[in-house]
């Protein structure tokens, strides 16, 4: 059972079963996949997840042998299709060269829980990368969750035309560095049991977890106060629904638990 | 850092305080590119070579930063965002989080042009809902 942050020594301690960590890497990780797939980096290497497989599936009011109850892209497509993805001719540091091979990602889950991923599909395998658009103006994502991760910097009704496009293409890469950095950092810290947050490092924790939810609001559709009563309340979805659901509770719950201490500490 | 005065135009009707300015007309060595027409704040100096630069009354740009409410962000987090951001103390960072929950946003501060479109990325670096509006918009 997880026990939420409290404050200890220079830092923030909580306590998290190793298949609760698993699972906030392995959607750190899918983050680190849609911010990829929007400029073209490749992934870093993330240090392999602890602990088994999903055994506790039960626990999250889930059936472990459950089918996927929607089709979306298979992980091994998915491989395939970040394999493909070229990395730009600029690139000369010798790690980038050598993750342009997506088959041994480290930390890519067990076959039984891969469908459960599948499921979720948190990842747009169909986004493009914007890598090569025209430096002056880039679009907005078309991936709504990418949308929600990466909006624009100047609302509709007070820009000029072309004008979010001409604010993106000059700060995007910018922020997509930020995040990365930063979900990187959490699944670090994750990694390591028990769980402890450096005082410095827990706004970018916080804000890696934000991001978590982000996406994960997004897929579940929650757009208004009611859609996240909806969803957090109700009990009566299909399984993917309700896991995903889950995981947007218990990602949520250890936002706000560091918070707490947080600005109990200020 | 990004913009400058090319966007300008926007905010031009606004006739509020004007200050010294500097602005720099030509690309000054070691600069790049990105600070040509940018407008910079004469209130510590700033080492440009004396060819490229002019002084001259403008007025200062009313850019405001606006945060929208958003059902996914924790209040907690808001207001640590705001605390931990700009500054601003435990009253006042709850005040501005409560204002964007209530009333679907709030202006969390106000400045140059520069300077809040750097603001805007810090904020969506955050995962907030942030936009730049022109203040007389």
């Amino acid at each position: 059972m997880a026990r939420g942050f409290r404050h200890l020594g220079s830092g923030y301690v909580a306590e998290l079963d190793p298949a609760e960590a698993r699972l906030v890497i392995t959607l750190a990780r899918d983050v680190l996949q849609m911010l990829s797939n929007r400029d073209g980096a490749p992934l870093i290497e993330v240090p392999q997840p602890r602990g088994g497989r999903f055994e506790k599936l039960a626990d999250w009011g889930i059936e472990a042998d459950g089918a996927p109850g929607r089709h979306r892209a298979t992980r091994r497509e998915r491989r395939r299709r970040h394999g493909s993805l070229a990395v730009p001719d600029a690139v000369s540091e010798p790690e980038r060269e050598s993750s342009g091979a997506a088959e041994d990602l480290p930390g890519e889950p067990e076959p039984a829980e891969d469908r459960w991923w599948e499921a979720l599909g948190l990842v747009d395998p169909t986004e493009e990368t914007q890598a090569d658009e025209p430096a002056p103006r880039r679009r907005a994502p078309q991936d709504p969750a990418l949308a929600r991760l990466l909006p624009d910097l100047i609302a509709d009704a007070d820009a000029e035309d072309g004008e979010a496009e001409r604010l993106r293409a000059l700060t995007e890469d910018g922020i997509v560095a930020s995040k990365r950095s930063g979900l990187e950092e959490a699944v670090r810290l994750l990694a390591v049991d028990p769980l402890r947050i450096p005082e410095a490092e827990a706004p970018r924790f916080g804000a890696a977890l934000n991001d978590i939810r982000l996406v994960l609001a997004e897929r579940l559709g929650i757009h208004t106060e009611e859609d996240a009563r909806r969803v957090t309340e109700d009990g009566d979805t299909d399984e993917v629904s309700h896991f995903m659901a889950v995981l947007y509770s218990f990602v949520s719950w250890l936002q706000e638990s560091l918070m707490t201490a947080l600005l109990k500490r200020r | 850092m990004l913009g400058g005065a090319r966007t300008a135009p926007a905010c031009s009707a606004y006739s509020g305080q004007s200050r010294e300015v500097v602005i720099l007309t030509a690309r000054c060595a070691g600069c790049g590119p990105r600070l040509e027409g940018m407008i910079v704040a004469t209130s510590a100096p700033v080492a440009v070579p004396e060819e490229a630069t002019r002084t001259e009354r403008a007025p200062e740009l009313p850019y405001l930063l606006v945060v929208w409410d958003d059902p996914v962000n924790l209040m907690s987090y808001v207001a640590f965002v705001f605390r931990a951001y700009f500054g601003y103390d435990a009253a006042r960072a709850e005040e501005l989080m409560l204002q964007v929950h209530r009333e679907g946003q709030a202006v969390v501060a106000s400045g140059s042009r520069e300077r809040i479109e750097a603001d805007v990325v810090a904020m969506h670096e955050y995962g907030l809902q942030a936009t730049l509006r022109c203040g007389d918009a």
